[in-house]
């Protein structure tokens, strides 16, 4: 192997400080300030829906962002995988709740890559009929047979509660400590694979799959391992939903509706964004907040919560158009305009600017 | 036998229906090149404006044409500021500009109209009727015959007319049709206000079977495994598919509901989707794309 | 600095098939486009594809690289017979393709098309990535340094984190031929590499074909219509209309060959 001449080594970009820096930051004050502030509310109706939301986006992110594979099965992954580790954890001894959760994720991801197997034939838009083929059966599999919710009439299931290695953490504070572990260690093992030949051959499967594949990339292995990964991270978001947010969840909590949910987060936080994730489900779970206070201001007591509702819907969808016609890339690139540098270079729209070199 | 008989046909002259809301995509799809969620909730803006127009007073025909008025506005409005500025756009972008756009139809409909369900009385009565030994409904009849014209009248327009041809120009090579002078903007209204007529007639139809109400707007869910197995551009694979789908979910119900679960329609008819596309990938009648490398 | 070695072809090499095409006939719904076409490129040659707008130049370059899948007739690379591989047993064999329409991924930085070009030579596997392990990370470093090699031999180093779609089409060109040069392949098809540069990228383009056989030792097969830029980097064309050869030996002959002029000029025979 030819050694390389002595400048082009000088000048390979290594992991510019501040990209490698904004993720410990933004962790260590999710993990700080929080818990100084101390509102429960905060805690149970703010933060964690919104980790787990971005949790589920970055797994929709991978499948239909990177790998370009577009679904509208979510909820459905999300409710295997909320199902599964309840049973896992409620039959298999041995499994307490963070394996049971892992080992959820992976029966997850698992009816992801059946899910995914027409995608090695089905190309484009058809592709949907297999993502929803998913999301309408299998909440009916789960509330049709009783033994998925040990025997309950319309298949809710209880999580049991929050202990950890002996400690109790069934409170707010703990259950926002355990949603932020587990999302943040997944966060930074899924940036590691999107950083990686694997990304790039998503990546590349989506751009133009005839150039992959005369690269030898072999596409359907790639489809399938996208599958496998995003279903995965939506399984433990789903368990996550049931054992951390809501405690008790029924088939029906995992429907369309979720679907287009985390599919809002990843449009609107930007797709093929990481850090968007973040941003979309805060947005999606903050937005109907302001809402009905603007609501309540203008309104006053007496406002109709259909009404409100109502006027949600209309608010999403005149926002999806707005960002699919303004700002494609979401609000992640909104961000990256507003701050005088980049955080991110996975997706630079020009040659950075004097002075903001590549290998700062 | 006969039970089955009548199952079946009993699910195909369902399965029409299923067409008739079907074909207001396939118009779409030719035109645009676009998956149009937003046609469920169309139909439901469609009849529900229709129902509370009549509902105060207003004859059957002038409430049809203003509603019909409302929709061509809406048309105007989604090529001006969705379509047009989204033109350059990949299919999913298009594709979730109109999951927006539906989410607006939904949230608008209810707000100026309530929430509640709605009795829709056309005057076609819902009366068994005997045919070939079969007892057939008079209703699902009637709506076969409606979706026959629908499907006659299209056929003409797109077929016989001007405006027809520069539909199908546009459908088969939207550059090449604006170099021959074709106004893209003018057929891309002119197919969505199509659409919006198809979307009323639908609308009126299936409201009159089940109430207006909101899950109306569902029925786009079941609209997109008779368009996958049809293929997005033929209106006729659409109707032969809308018949398959019918049918075969009705048989799913009554003869496997009883061993697996109830509610076997609510997904049978996309796993039936599934299995034809891996059969065919673009729809038993779609027309297959090649890529220029 | 180490001085570049040649690895231009020696002894028994110079008679070894880097690629070759026996009897390929192809047609699309009644349309013959590829008409018993036999044709063997030997290994470091560069060979010229020239011919009339719908000769079947590019259908030939599919069918070699794996897209198209011939009616009759097969395929031979390193003089070992392919039955109708896909194209990526095409490219495992060592073989690589660039488009006429730029197979770029538009939605990647210059780097990382580049360094897509790498997927082949990876060969360790994504848990490893997962992690970051020490091997995940040496093998990262030593593609970076591969593909940044290839992009400054086009003179592209200042743009490796520019979104590639971004760039004018001359220099996506540019960027395509060094995701080609990344893979290290053993013989190149390019299908007009050089369309809409204007003098000075063709004259780096130019270069970097001939480094690529004279340096690397690439056996390269081009389709071009820059018949002056033809003429001078190719060792022999292969002349063909309307699916079929009519014409294969050194430039100066295939020139004057009435054959061959009578094709461009349309003459009717």
């Amino acid at each position: 192997m030819a050694s390389l001449p002595a400048p082009l080594a000088a000048a390979l970009p290594r992991t510019p400080r501040i990209r490698a820096l904004a993720p410990v930051l933004a962790v260590a004050t999710a993990a700080i300030v929080p818990f100084a502030i101390g509102a429960d509310y905060l805690f149970g109706a703010v933060l964690v829906p919104i980790l787990i939301l971005s949790l589920a986006g970055l797994g929709l992110n991978i499948l239909t962002g990177y790998a370009g594979q577009l679904s509208l099965g979510s909820a459905a992954f999300m409710a295997i995988g909320a199902f599964a580790t309840y049973n896992i954890h409620l039959r298999v001894p041995g499994f307490t709740l963070l394996p049971a959760i892992v080992a959820g994720g992976f029966v997850s991801a698992g009816f992801g890559v059946l899910f995914g197997l027409p995608s090695l034939r089905v190309k484009g838009f058809y592709l949907i009929a297999s993502t929803l083929a998913a999301q309408f059966f299998v909440p009916w599999a789960l509330s049709q047979y009783g033994w998925f919710s040990n025997g309950s009439t319309s298949g809710v299931i209880t999580a049991p509660p929050l202990t950890l290695g002996g400690c109790d953490l069934d409170n707010p504070a703990g259950r926002y400590a355990v949603t932020l572990g587990v999302v943040a260690v997944l966060t930074l093992l899924a940036r590691n694979l999107i950083d990686s030949p694997t990304g790039r051959a998503w990546m590349a499967v989506r751009d133009m799959d005839l150039a992959a594949a005369a690269l030898g990339i072999p596409l359907g292995r790639a489809k399938l391992l996208a599958f496998a990964v995003s279903s995965f991270l939506l399984g433990i978001a789903g368990a996550l939903w049931a054992f951390t947010y809501l405690g008790t969840v029924e088939p029906a909590g995992f429907d369309l509706d979720r679907s287009f949910q985390i599919l809002f987060v990843i449009i609107l936080g930007g797709l093929g964004s990481i850090r968007g994730n973040f941003l979309g489900a805060a947005f999606v779970v903050l937005l109907p907040v302001a809402l009905s206070m603007i609501g309540g201001a203008i309104a006053g007591p007496s406002l109709d919560p259909a009404l409100l509702e109502n006027a949600q819907k209309v608010v999403f969808g005149a926002l999806i158009i707005f960002f699919l016609v303004a700002e494609p890339d979401g609000l992640t690139r909104l961000l990256d305009r507003a701050l005088p540098y980049p955080l991110e270079l996975d997706r630079p729209d020009e040659t950075p600017p004097a002075g903001v070199a590549a290998n700062v | 036998m006969q039970f089955f008989l009548e199952v079946l046909v009993a699910g195909a002259l369902s399965g029409v229906m299923y067409a008739l809301v079907a074909i207001g995509f396939v118009l779409i799809y030719r035109a645009s090149g676009v998956f149009n969620f937003a046609q469920g909730s169309m139909i439901l803006f469609a009849a529900l404006t229709f129902v509370n127009l009549v509902e105060r007073g207003v004859p059957f025909w002038l409430a049809f044409g203003a509603t019909l008025l409302l929709l061509i506005a809406a048309a105007f409005a989604i090529e001006r500021f969705v379509l047009r500025p989204l033109s350059n756009g990949s299919v999913i972008t298009l594709f979730l500009a109109t999951l927006g756009l539906s989410y607006i139809f939904e949230g608008l409909s209810q707000i100026a109209w309530g929430a509640q369900v709605h009795a829709l009385d056309l005057g076609i009565s819902d009366d068994p009727v005997p045919v070939a030994g079969l007892s057939l409904s008079s209703f699902d009849i009637a709506a076969t015959a409606t979706a026959g014209s629908l499907v006659v009248l299209l056929a003409l327009v797109t077929g016989k007319t001007n405006l027809g041809l520069s539909l199908r120009a546009v459908a088969a090579d939207p550059l090449a049709a604006l170099s021959i002078g074709i106004r893209l903007d003018r057929v891309t209204v002119i197919a969505w206000s199509l659409a919006g007529f198809v979307a009323l007639v639908a609308g009126l139809v299936w409201g009159a079977r089940s109430g207006v109400q909101f899950s109306l707007s569902l029925i786009v869910l079941k609209a997109l495994p008779v368009l996958i197995i049809g293929g997005f551009t033929s209106i006729g694979g659409v109707i032969v598919a809308g018949v398959l789908v019918g049918a075969g979910e009705n048989l799913a119900a009554i003869y496997l509901g009883p061993t697996i679960g109830n509610g076997v329609e609510g997904w049978f008819a996309y796993i039936l989707a599934l299995v034809f596309l891996m059969a065919r990938p673009t729809g038993l009648f779609g027309q297959r794309t090649w890529a220029r490398i | 600095m180490n001085a570049p070695h040649s690895h231009a072809p020696q002894g028994d090499d110079r008679s070894r098939s880097a690629i070759a095409l026996h009897d390929i006939s192809l047609s699309f719904g009644g349309l013959n486009v590829l008409r018993e076409v036999s044709l063997n490129v030997r290994h470091g040659e560069i060979v010229g594809l020239i011919g009339p707008n719908g000769a079947g130049k590019s259908s030939l370059l599919n069918v070699m690289s794996g897209f198209y899948r011939a009616d009759r007739g097969g395929v031979s690379i390193d003089g070992a017979r392919l039955d109708r591989p896909r194209p990526q047993r095409v490219a495992r064999a060592g073989v690589v393709r660039t488009f006429q329409n730029l197979g770029l991924f538009g939605g990647m930085s210059v780097l990382d098309n580049v360094l897509t070009g790498r997927a082949l030579h990876g060969k360790v596997a994504w848990p490893h990535y997962l992690l970051r392990t020490r091997a995940a990370r040496n093998e990262d470093h030593h593609n970076r340094a591969l593909a940044l090699d290839a992009l400054a031999s086009l003179d592209l180093q200042d743009h490796a984190d520019t979104l590639v779609s971004a760039l004018p089409y001359g220099a996506q060109k540019r960027v395509e031929l060094a995701r080609a040069l990344a893979m290290t392949p053993r013989t190149l098809l390019l299908d007009e590499p050089l369309a809409g540069m204007n003098l000075d990228e063709k004259q780096e383009m130019v270069a970097a074909i001939r480094a690529a056989r004279d340096i690397r030792g690439a056996t390269v097969v081009l389709i071009e219509h820059d018949i002056g830029v033809v003429l001078a980097l190719a060792d022999r064309l292969v002349v063909l209309d309307r699916g079929r050869v009519i014409a294969v030996g050194p430039p100066a002959t295939v020139a004057a060959d009435s054959a061959v002029i009578a094709a461009y000029l349309g003459t009717r025979h």
